[in-house]
């Protein structure tokens, strides 16, 4: 059952007096509970591609059909919406609000949703915390921790709303290798357990031996995909 | 709520050093114009609740007889208040105005003083403060004492003990010389007051020679200040005068006479033919005496030039006042009007009326049936000539000029307001507070600018989280609350600083005693710089200082919310 599907999907970007294709045609069909990575060169449109599934960007043309609701005609707080309930994101440079605590940045989501208790929304996020394994660190600031924390807390961010999706752009790139493979395992166990479907750019070849699919891309266009299991 | 209260105030902890300079700059300009607002307040205070308090009142009411506008007289006092207290809300205090112009004598020394009568009260001893002499008993024992100020007394070299004359025009207009007894040397909290000499307000009424029911002038001090003319409005009509008569008898005739003033100036001609003179009569309007009615004459066997003699009971004495006017013509009277009608001039009625109110009053109507639009109504004078209300100092001044003019026997009754009376420190009191105003705006002005700035750079900062916390799931809307939440806590933070500031340096600067003399000392009390914080104006700050941030932060906020996720996303500082 497709979660993410894109049809003929392209964007543009105004870049001085040209315009960047950034994405040319992409289709593309995952299904739920898949554990995708998107590879290919800088440049080749992974961030831009994992922005518009995640709704924080909007094609030029194309179809997107996320969770069975078509995004292209949602307004600004239908899709933020979106974002909240359904999508998870994990970044690269981490992105933790640095005023929070870590137990506050697991709680901000489930704050912003209105729809749990304050005692529900301690609950969760304590269990989140427990579950990426950092409840030592539940007191301290992002600028506290290590990059391998902080990329936990921010997975533990991104799940605590138990997304149907979760958005990881390069979430490796800013680890050494053994805190990378650590969060990838993490991310795996998750995907598995959650049945929750990840979709994640990566430059690094081991990641690829965690992803069902492979998808490569180049020039904004999906040039392959490499079934891995 | 909880969530943007909780970012919003970590924001402001986390940027410590730019925060604390901007919020000591919002703090500075609380501190100015908390300081200039509680200045202002103070000057408004010391001149409206207390210069003018003492000197005219807040609302005035005179009469003024003869034109001489330095001596007034209300005759009937309990009448006047009677009138206010039913008409006038929120009166604070009604006080007798009594004083006298004239030049006084010390010890081989003179000088022109204004000599007023006063009650002593505590608000009295608090402003003049006694340096030598005490206020306990100083009004027993000594003739006519007196209160005079340091600089009076230096002036005419008297001291507690001397004596000192004075020579003033009593209220007849009479020259009277009386001699008084330093019993007080004090010290005003204002300059302006300094040549003031104060007198038990007894022992002046009687050197003035007002009766027990009379007064000079009443002054009303009003709760509010401000609404003193719009209250003298409302007594102004309640104080509309009937018209004057006199219900009198006469002997050896059975019915009562209705005595009834011409107006100033009348033309009998105005009363075509309700009233006829005999073709041989020479009257014009400024002629004295009474026109009685033919009949009457013939009742009376009185002719041109003889005296109608009349008594009436009075108003504030006890027994019948006799009295006569003579008789200058003789008309012939249309049935409409009662033969028992004494038409009398102006002044030959208004000096009698005057000096001996009349009890009775009587229905007009029953002596004289014309119609109330006949000329003949306009001809009779009222009890008194009620001025009308002035609007400003110029006019009030004009007024008072053409009274002085007119000489009139029949009182002229004023309703001034400090507007009239005391507009150059109301003007001035404008002045200094629109001055205060339009500094603390433009230093406001300046520091908002920083505020704008600062959010600016701030948002500019900021923009990766935007983009995270916009990703993730926050609103727009709830991203513009979390700029202007920070703002609005660093206002009101500012805010608290700058009024526990301005509080300290305003006590400070009350300490400061400025010992020499000059003009400025009157917006000053006891020599100190005065200030008066109300709460209503530390609220009404915090207001302005908020509206002016809200919506200096406002833009910023509305550019930061309208950030799109991606963009935001790749901002690199």
């Amino acid at each position: 059952m497709s979660i993410v599907l894109l049809k003929d999907v392209r964007k543009d970007y105004p870049l001085g007096k040209t315009t960047v294709h950034a994405l040319q045609g992409v289709e593309l069909d995952i299904s739920t509970g898949s554990f995708i990575s998107i590879v290919g060169p800088s440049g080749s449109g992974k961030t831009t591609l994992l922005n518009i599934i995640g709704c924080v960007d909007q094609a030029t043309t194309g179809s997107i059909t996320i969770d069975d609701q078509d995004v292209s005609r949602m307004t600004d707080n239908q899709l933020t919406d979106l974002r909240l309930f359904k999508i998870g994101f994990i970044f690269q440079s981490f992105n933790l609000i640095p005023v929070l605590n870590v137990l506050e940045n697991v709680e901000f989501p489930l704050l912003l949703m209105k729809k749990y208790t304050s005692k529900e929304i301690r609950k969760k996020a304590e269990e989140m915390i427990e579950h990426v394994r950092i409840t030592e660190q539940i007191s301290q600031r992002p600028s506290e921790l290590s990059g391998g924390q902080r990329q936990r807390v921010a997975i533990a961010r991104a799940l605590v709303t138990s997304p149907r999706i979760v958005l990881a752009d390069e979430p490796t790139a800013n680890l050494d290798s053994e805190t990378g493979a650590q969060i990838l395992s993490l991310m795996k166990r998750i995907n598995e357990q959650n049945n929750v479907t990840f979709i994640f750019s990566t430059h690094d070849p081991d990641v690829l031996k965690y992803a069902n699919d492979v998808i490569k891309i180049r020039d904004g266009k999906v040039i392959e995909r490499i079934k891995c299991q | 709520m909880k969530l943007i209260f909780l970012i919003s105030f970590r924001n402001l902890i986390r940027q410590k050093r730019r925060n604390i300079q901007l919020g000591i700059a919002i703090a500075f300009g609380i501190v100015i114009l908390t300081i200039a607002n509680a200045f202002s307040k103070g000057i408004t205070d010391n001149l409206l609740n207390r210069l003018i308090v003492f000197t005219s009142g807040h609302m005035k009411i005179s009469m003024i007889e003869s034109g001489r506008v330095m001596n007034p007289i209300i005759r009937d006092r309990a009448y006047v208040l009677k009138t206010i207290k039913s008409t006038v809300t929120g009166i604070s205090n009604i006080e007798e105005d009594l004083g006298a112009f004239g030049r006084m004598i010390g010890n081989g020394k003179g000088d022109y003083v204004f000599l007023a009568g006063v009650k002593l009260n505590d608000e009295f001893k608090s402003y003049f403060r006694a340096l030598e002499g005490s206020y306990e008993n100083y009004d027993k024992g000594a003739c006519n004492p007196v209160i005079i100020s340091e600089q009076k007394a230096k002036y005419l070299n008297v001291k507690i003990g001397d004596q000192v004359r004075m020579r003033f025009d009593n209220v007849n207009g009479q020259k009277q010389t009386a001699i008084f007894t330093v019993k007080v040397i004090i010290k005003s909290q204002n300059i302006f007051m300094d040549y003031a000499v104060f007198t038990p307000f007894k022992n002046l009424k009687q050197l003035m020679g007002y009766k027990k029911f009379e007064t000079a002038a009443l002054k009303i001090i009003l709760d509010d200040p401000r609404t003193a003319a719009e209250k003298a409005d409302l007594l102004h009509k309640a104080l509309e005068p009937d018209k004057a008569c006199i219900w009198s008898k006469t002997d050896k005739y059975s019915n009562n006479l209705l005595l009834v003033p011409f107006i100033k100036g009348v033309s009998l001609n105005a009363a075509g033919s309700l009233i006829k003179m005999p073709a041989d009569t020479e009257w014009d309007s400024d002629t004295k005496g009474a026109v009685i009615s033919s009949v009457l004459a013939d009742k009376l066997k009185l002719g041109v030039g003889d005296r109608i003699k009349f008594k009436y009971k009075q108003r504030y004495f006890s027994g019948l006042h006799h009295a006569d006017v003579k008789i200058s013509a003789i008309a012939l009277f249309n049935k409409k009007i009662s033969p028992d009608t004494v038409f009398v001039s102006n002044e030959s009625f208004f000096r009698i009326y005057n000096y001996f109110l009349p009890e009775d009053k009587v229905r007009l109507e029953d002596y004289i049936q014309a119609d109330h639009k006949d000329p003949v109504w306009d001809m009779i004078a009222s009890e008194w000539h009620l001025l009308k209300r002035t609007r400003n100092t110029d006019d009030f001044a004009k007024k008072f000029k053409d009274l002085m003019r007119d000489k009139k026997y029949q009182p002229s009754m004023d309703i001034a307001t400090m507007y009239e009376t005391a507009s150059e420190i109301i003007k001035m009191e404008y002045v200094f507070n629109l001055v205060t105003f339009l500094a603390a705006s433009v230093i406001f002005f300046i520091i908002m600018i920083g505020v704008l700035n600062s959010l600016r750079m701030t948002v500019r900062e900021r923009t990766r989280e935007i983009g995270t916390v916009r990703s993730i799931g926050m609103r727009r809307s709830d991203v513009k609350k979390v700029f202007m939440m920070e703002t609005f806590l660093l206002t009101v933070l500012s805010w608290l600083a700058g009024l526990i500031i301005s509080l300290i340096v305003m006590k400070l600067l009350t300490l400061i005693h400025f010992s020499y003399d000059n003009p400025l000392n009157m917006l000053m009390v006891d020599r100190r710089l005065y200030f008066v914080p109300t709460l209503w104006s530390v609220f009404r700050n915090l207001i302005i200082v908020f509206a002016f941030s809200m919506a200096t932060a406002f833009f910023p906020s509305s550019k930061a919310a309208s950030l799109k996720p991606s963009e935001a996303l790749r901002h690199t500082t």
